[in-house]
């Protein structure tokens, strides 16, 4: 049988690492929210730019 | 987002809505790893015109906001480049998660989010798959007091959506 490497210390990081993200303030959330709003605007316009939809 | 908070305030000083929380995926931000969204769900309490027809009018608030230079888009309202719903209050468990919001800073400025556990018990509810996702990122993230969360599933009957919940894992 084939053998696969051993990631469970990959996932456990990622876990680790939401958990810092979810305990970061309300305020410093909101930032995150409204970059990942407009990156994803400015792939919704397909323009490279950042500008937004109407 | 904290100017759209402020004008959000300025509503509840101006008397023309009662008391507001903030709903949906914004207020589950308050409490987990920050995800995408397009909008801003405002729980809010507002005086039924009872002397007419009984029925909650959200007119003065679109006219008042209007008054303001703040528009109505589809479903929303363009809010210092946010799209924001404001929902009536439309059932108890709504309305006790209006009424037990807490008070969270947003670089000055404060704003009423309602409980972690209001907010999972609301996602059973509704019941959609990303809210059966969120739910999930609550409990894993351990955000959720249990008891009070079982409190509220016995008093507003969510056995069953909290069935299909744990079926859905």
């Amino acid at each position: 049988m084939r053998k696969y490497p051993d990631v469970s210390d990959l996932f456990k990081a990622k876990n680790e690492q939401r958990l810092v993200y979810a305990n970061r303030s309300f305020a410093e959330k909101l930032q995150v929210v409204e970059r990942l709003r407009d990156t994803t605007r400015m792939w919704q316009n397909n323009t490279g730019k950042m500008t937004y939809k109407k | 987002m904290f100017k759209t908070f402020q004008v959000i305030n300025e509503l509840v000083n101006e008397g023309i809505i009662k008391a507001y929380a903030v709903g949906g995926a914004i207020a589950a931000i308050n409490y987990v790893q920050p995800f995408t969204t397009e909008d801003v769900d405002v729980f809010i309490s507002v005086a039924v015109d009872s002397a007419a027809s009984g029925l909650v009018t959200l007119t003065p608030l679109y006219e008042h906001l209007q008054k303001k230079g703040y528009y109505p888009k589809n479903a929303y309202v363009e809010i210092e480049g946010w799209d924001v719903q404001f929902l009536p209050v439309f059932n108890p468990l709504i309305e006790e998660a209006v009424i037990n919001a807490s008070e969270v800073d947003v670089n000055g400025v404060p704003v009423r989010v309602m409980t972690a556990e209001h907010l999972v018990a609301i996602m059973l509810e509704v019941g959609r798959p990303k809210d059966f996702a969120r739910v999930r990122m609550f409990l894993e993230q351990g955000k959720v007091n249990e008891i009070i969360l079982r409190n509220l599933i016995d008093r507003f009957r969510l056995e069953e959506a909290w069935r299909k919940y744990r079926l859905s894992l």
